[in-house]
């Protein structure tokens, strides 16, 4: 068991040591010439309009923010779905999809919860007026 | 053969065959560039592998199709932010001496702007010449003929006079562009 873990480091040294020593090799051996051109920031060859640090509206990171709950909600409903069969059923389910005991309807009433609880935060933005672009 | 020519062979062995390409594909030959980048042709074999996309990692300029006078600046600053030593090719006849545009608005070839190594005709040229082209260009590098290298090795040489108190005259380069250095 520790000898895995020695080549890991062996491993990890190896490699940060080649790429330390190749950085230090261009630093210390490469040439280096200088000229005005090199400071100028690359734009395909025009030359720069305004300054990198430019301010974004904040309503881009209310927009993001707002994305991300209904992402996330997306990306629930995959496995949700996937798992559906299995939710609906109160006994097993074969490999054909027949269920063998009653049909339960806890996954759909799981799942309307689940909404439930985004419809929620959906209408306090709404309120909020965070979705729209005015 | 002092050890420092062997060194120098050695070095210049070592950048013939890592040349990284700053590709400036403007026009139609860009296809013809692709097909040369691409496995069947594949300039790798030839130790041209990477078409960098930035200028600051790259040393050989392949200027791809016409250069018009409005965009001679941009290609000039472009050389000046590239590694150095540095070669340039013109891929192309458009690139070479303005090919069938004969008007006011193209460059009648891209060394009107930059100092050009190696210019490769045809219209556009067949991937095989390209591949020819870039074989004289490693041969001019290994004997240390690119335009940048015999700018880099007068420099050395007036340094080494001066530190000697010696009088050396840095001869004149062939190639001078028409347009002025960039104001950075």
């Amino acid at each position: 068991m520790t000898n895995n873990y020695l080549a890991a480091a062996l491993m990890l040294l190896v490699g940060v040591g080649f790429a330390l020593a190749l950085t230090a090799l261009a630093k210390y051996i490469g040439p280096r010439r200088p000229n005005k051109a090199k400071d100028v920031p690359y734009e395909c060859g025009s030359d720069v309009i305004g300054s990198p640090r430019a301010r974004f509206e904040v309503k881009f990171y209310q927009v993001a923010i707002v994305f991300l709950v209904f992402d996330i909600e997306t990306a629930f409903l995959y496995p949700w779905a996937l798992k559906y069969r299995d939710l609906s059923c109160s006994g097993a389910v074969d490999a054909g999809g027949v269920c063998s005991g009653a049909v339960s309807l806890f996954g759909l009433g799981e799942v309307f919860v689940f909404m439930g609880i985004l419809v929620v935060a959906l209408a306090y933005v709404w309120r909020k007026r965070a979705v729209g672009w005015e | 053969m002092g050890l420092t020519t062997k060194l120098d062979a050695a070095v210049n062995w070592a950048r013939k065959f890592s040349l990284f390409q700053y590709p400036f594909v403007t026009a139609c030959c860009g296809m013809e560039f692709m097909s040369v980048a691409a496995p069947k042709y594949d300039i790798a074999r030839f130790g041209a592998e990477f078409p960098r996309f930035s200028p600051r990692q790259a040393d050989l300029l392949i200027i791809v199709g016409t250069i018009t006078e409005r965009q001679g600046p941009a290609l000039r600053r472009i050389y000046e932010q590239m590694c150095e030593p540095k070669w340039v090719v013109a891929f192309g006849v458009c690139a070479s001496t303005g090919g069938f545009y004969q008007n006011y608005s193209t460059m009648p070839g891209a060394d009107q702007a930059i100092p050009v190594d190696v210019y490769i005709p045809g219209c556009p040229p067949r991937p095989e010449q390209v591949l020819d082209g870039l074989i004289m260009l490693q041969e001019r590098i290994q004997r240390g003929e690119g335009h940048n290298q015999i700018v880099i090795a007068n420099e050395k040489a007036a340094m080494n006079a001066q530190k000697l108190g010696i009088a050396y005259d840095v001869p004149a380069t062939a190639i001078r562009p028409r347009i002025e250095a960039s104001k950075g």
